[in-house]
Parts: structure tokens; C-alpha cells; sequence
């Protein structure tokens, strides 16, 4: 549904975007982390048409944004970083304005049949303020819907953003940082909707919060510096990465561990990091990744006169592949 | 061209919600009153004719066209609503018109208020009333291209006092600049380059009922120009 082919996007000197290849599959909601400064935004940007590349090709549905920017926008629905909106309108009027224009342009532009019909249907005034009110209804708005967007605090205007992309049913829906400024009841719903939204239309989320992108995406991927050093499905990149960094398991040795020991582990071949658990005596080692295997600590305990107490691998949580992954220079 | 309407709608629905329009609106209708009434003084002179209401248009329209054109595109970039509006699925010219048609209703509706002026006095004596047509459609003519100008000043601008300043200085020049001549002289080919490029020049002869084709079109061709560098800029914008 979305392809992206070798996209390049520069401001200035600045390489904010760098050869960026990736596909997105239909019906699947993909997470895209990256720190601050990474191109997720500008990504965003040239995805949904507002920036074209300087280099590289964007694909919605076989168009390229660049040649046919109206056709590939119609299958878009878009929530810009900081959920921009007009202050002066009412969050009805506002969706009123979004699904004339873009259902209005579907069916002049020659979307399929499905689409026409559609946008056909949502132009029938009835059916149109059935359609408004139900999507008001999906995104929590309705107490608000007739208040001007200025008057409205930061979790409403996301949510009306949310709305005004979901207005004309797209294909495609690619979200920037959606649920920022919710708070966490809010958020556990807007997580639960974009996973419903997930079950019909190509969905991409932008976060800081590896834990949402966890909680809502079947797929990630990680950009870098403007690169993409990670990217499929959660479950294979966190197992991949992790032996790519390495494993991590807890260890606790009898007697407890003391700054000698600690000094000691620190300088064994096949440890890469150590850090003491807080409150549990244990400490979470991570090994070299060509390291054999726990066998470096059973020797370890040996030599020192130690028993092991406890001996448990750690599965490599997301949080820690992207710590890595980012901390580091970019990966070939 | 359905999209085309809704982003007018929009365009208005902001317009008759901001103050800056209530604003412009009293000021040119109290200020074209004023200088009709007051400075012309049109109840001294025995003439049947709205002439001077209209001559002041230009220099009014000076302040009045950018108070209504510096949102526009500039407000767009620096609320970051332009992410909305620009990731629609219509074409840069559409944005463009729609945003113009917006924008020229708001002044229709100001230059519809001046009407019951012309209604008012029409008993006094016997006016021309193809010269207060030929008027009106002078002014339309005037307030479409100081219209189209102020929103390409806008769409180079990312706050709206820089777009207001620029657009007034722009239309200020426009519109005293086939007046230079008075002040300083200047070389007759010089001159008439400078004649034809004010907006003023060419609202002459609508102010004194003539209907001149050749200034229609140099008002047609001008906005059409800064409607489709409006459109060129924001493609660039989005290649930038």
C-alpha cells in the first residue's frame, strides 16, 4: 500500500531524510521510532505529500505522490505533530470542511468504484451528518463538537485531528505523535481505536513512547539520522536485534556482589555491560554479541569462589534494541 | 472544483470570525463616507455624482485588502494548518482559487454595505447610473487584483504583520506610482511605463463611467499572474 524507494530529503546541508527504502503492507499498523531528529516527521511529510523528495519515489497504491499528488493524497488520511488546527471553527465545521473536500475530490479524481460510492453516499447531506456525527462519536468529541477548536484543550484538538483524518475512510492513515497530549485514559482508547483502524486501512504511527508502539503496532521501523537501521515485524526485530547486541540475563551470585566483584565482571571477556538491579542484590548483564552463552558467567563464578544464586535470560525488550540501535553510529 | 468550494466555505466561515474583517470593513465604510462627505465635500457642490466616494477606493483599499489577505497563506505556515490544508487531495491552483473566492466574497459583501449610499442620495439629484456601475465595476476589478496580491505577499510571509506590511507597501506603490510624474519629472516613455503599471491609473476611466476593456484586462491579467505565482510558490514550498 505505501512504497517507499530510496527517498532523499534535504533542508540545506542537512540530510534529513537519507536513501529510506521501505514497504508497508495493507491492514497492518506500523510503528515508526526514531529520537528526536531522526526524519520521522519530514518521513511523514513527503509519505503524505506535503514535502516531495528530492531524490527517490513515494508509492500510495501504485501512485507516485510526486506525478499524481491529488489522486495518492485522496487515499490519505493525516495527523500532523501537534495536531494543527483552525481555531476559529468548530470541530463540526471542521469535519464538515475536511469530508467535503476530500470525499468531493475522491469521486471527481476517479478513486475505484468502492470509493465513488462512497464519497456519493457522504454527499447526500443526511447521510453526510450521520457520517460526521458518527466519526465525532469514535473519537470522543461530542460534548465539544459545537465549541471553536481555540476554546479546546490540547487532548480534544488531537482527538478532532484524529477525526478529520479518519472523515473520508482512507486507505491510508499516518500519524504523528497521536496520542501526546492525552492523558492515560484517553490514551488507552485512542491506542484501542488506531487498532481497530488497523483492521482496515495501512496505518503508520509516530512515537517517542516505545511502549505504545508495543502496544498497537504488529510492525516497526526504527530511523536513525535520517536512515532506517531497523525494520519488520515487532516480534522478529526485538528476537534479531537482540542477538545482534547481544544477550541479557540477570545474575545473582551468593555471596552478594561488592565493587571487587563488580570491578572484576566489568574486565571479563564476553561481558559488554553491567548494571547492579536496584533492590534485588542481582545484576542485569549484557554479553558480547559472539559471547557463548551464560557459560561466561558459570566460569566467572568459578574462578572468584562464587555460587550462582540466580540465572535468568532476559528477553530483549524494544526499548533497549532502539537505545541501542540509536546510541550508536548507524548501522550498515 | 467541489473541493474548490468547501475550502471557500472554510475560507469564509474564518473570514466572518476574525476580527481584523469587522475592522476592515468600518474602516472603509466610515472612512470612504467621511472623505466623500467631509473632504469632498459632495453637499457643497451641486454635481449628481458619486465620483469622489469612488475615487478614494484605491487609497483605502491600500489598508483595507491586506487586513484581509495576511492570514492567509502566512497564518496557514505558522499554525501549521497548512499540514491540513496542503495534504488535501486538491491541486496548488485549487487551493489557490478557493482561497481567492473566499476571500473576494468578504469584500463583495464590504462593497455591498457602501450600496445604501448610492440608494440614499440617488433621490437627490440625477445620477448616471451606468457611471455608478461602471464604478462598482471598477471597484470589483481593483479589490480582485489588491486581492490576489496580498495573498501571493501572504504566501511568502510566515507571520501575518510582515504579510499586512508588505502588502500595503506593495499596493501603496501600485497605486501612487502613475502619480511620480506630478512630483518629479521624468521621461516620457518612463512615465507612461509607470502609468500603465498603477492600479490607479487604469481605475480612471471606471470612476468616470467609462467601461475600458483594456483595463479590464490589465486587472484580469494581473491577479491571473499573482494567482498562478501564488500556486508556483507553493509548490516550491513543497520541493524546498
Amino acid at each position: 500500500m505505501i512504497d517507499v524507494q530510496d527517498v532523499c530529503k534535504s533542508y540545506g546541508k542537512l540530510r534529513a531524510v537519507d536513501q529510506v527504502s521501505f514497504s508497508l503492507s495493507s491492514q497492518r499498523v506500523t510503528g515508526l521510532l526514531g529520537p528526536n531528529g531522526a526524519g520521522k516527521t519530514t518521513l511523514m511529510r513527503l509519505l503524505t505529500g506535503y514535502l516531495y523528495p528530492d531524490a527517490g519515489v513515494v508509492l500510495i497504491d501504485g501512485i507516485d505522490i510526486a506525478v499524481h499528488p491529488a489522486q495518492a493524497r485522496a487515499k490519505i488520511g493525516y495527523v500532523p505533530e501537534n495536531a494543527p488546527l483552525y481555531p476559529e471553527l468548530t470541530p463540526y465545521e471542521l469535519l464538515e470542511f475536511v469530508l467535503a473536500a476530500r470525499a468531493r475530490s475522491a469521486a471527481a479524481l476517479g478513486q475505484s468504484t468502492i470509493r465513488k460510492q462512497t464519497g456519493r453516499r457522504l454527499l447526500r447531506r443526511h447521510g453526510q451528518r450521520e457520517h460526521i456525527e458518527s466519526v465525532i462519536e469514535k473519537v470522543g468529541i461530542s460534548e465539544v463538537k459545537s465549541r471553536t477548536i481555540g476554546s479546546l484543550s490540547r487532548g480534544y484538538k488531537q482527538r478532532v485531528a484524529v477525526g478529520a483524518a479518519l472523515i473520508a475512510s482512507p486507505q491510508v492513515l499516518v500519524l504523528d505523535e497521536p496520542t501526546s497530549a492525552l492523558d492515560p485514559n484517553q490514551t488507552h482508547e485512542m491506542r484501542q481505536l488506531i487498532r481497530e483502524l488497523g483492521h482496515d486501512a495501512t496505518v503508520l504511527v509516530s512515537s517517542h513512547v516505545l511502549s505504545e508502539i508495543e502496544a498497537v503496532c504488529s510492525d516497526a521501523v526504527i530511523l536513525h539520522r535520517g536512515r532506517v537501521v531497523g525494520r519488520g515485524d515487532i516480534a522478529s526485530l526485538r528476537r534479531e536485534l537482540s542477538a545482534g547486541i547481544g544477550e541479557r540475563i540477570r545474575v545473582a551470585f551468593d555471596p552478594e556482589y561488592n565493587d571487587d566483584i563488580l570491578v572484576a565482571l566489568r574486565s571479563t571477556p564476553g561481558i559488554a555491560e553491567l548494571e547492579p538491579e536496584l533492590n534485588t542484590g542481582a545484576l542485569l548483564v549484557r554479553l558480547q554479541p559472539n559471547a557463548e552463552g551464560p557459560q561466561v558467567l558459570f566460569d566467572f563464578a568459578a574462578k572468584q569462589g562464587l555460587k550462582l544464586k540466580r540465572l535468568e535470560p532476559l528477553e530483549g525488550g524494544l526499548e533497549e534494541v532502539f537505545r541501542v540501535l540509536t546510541a550508536e553510529e548507524v548501522l550498515p | 472544483m467541489n473541493g474548490l468550494l468547501a475550502l471557500t466555505r472554510k475560507e469564509l466561515r474564518i473570514q466572518f470570525s476574525s476580527p481584523p474583517m469587522y475592522i476592515a470593513t468600518a474602516f472603509l465604510l466610515s472612512a470612504a463616507a467621511m472623505w466623500f462627505f467631509l473632504v469632498h465635500g459632495f453637499l457643497a457642490r451641486d454635481t449628481a455624482t458619486l465620483r469622489g466616494y469612488f475615487a478614494a477606493m484605491p487609497l483605502l483599499l491600500v489598508l483595507v485588502i491586506p487586513a484581509l489577505t495576511m492570514k492567509g497563506w502566512a497564518e496557514e505556515y505558522r499554525l501549521g494548518t497548512s499540514e491540513l490544508l496542503l495534504t488535501l487531495p486538491l491541486r496548488s491552483v485549487e487551493l489557490v482559487v478557493g482561497k481567492y473566492l473566499g476571500t473576494m466574497l468578504i469584500v463583495l459583501c464590504m462593497l455591498l454595505l457602501t450600496l445604501p449610499v448610492a440608494f440614499l442620495l440617488m433621490p437627490l439629484g440625477e445620477f448616471d447610473l451606468g457611471q455608478i456601475v461602471t464604478e462598482y465595476i471598477g471597484t470589483i476589478l481593483i479589490s480582485g487584483t489588491a486581492v490576489a496580491l496580498g495573498l501571493f505577499i501572504s504566501v511568502l510571509c510566515t507571520n501575518q504583520s510582515t504579510a499586512f506590511t508588505g502588502a500595503a507597501g506593495l499596493l501603496l506603490v501600485l497605486t501612487l506610482i502613475g502619480r511620480l510624474e506630478v512630483l518629479i519629472s521624468l521621461p516620457g516613455p518612463l512615465a507612461g511605463v509607470l502609468r500603465y503599471v498603477s492600479l490607479d491609473t487604469h481605475f480612471d476611466g471606471f470612476v468616470r463611467g467609462v467601461l475600458d476593456f483594456r483595463a479590464l484586462w490589465y486587472y484580469l491579467w494581473l491577479t491571473s499572474l499573482c494567482l498562478y505565482l501564488t500556486a508556483v510558490v507553493l509548490e516550491a514550498r513543497r520541493r524546498a
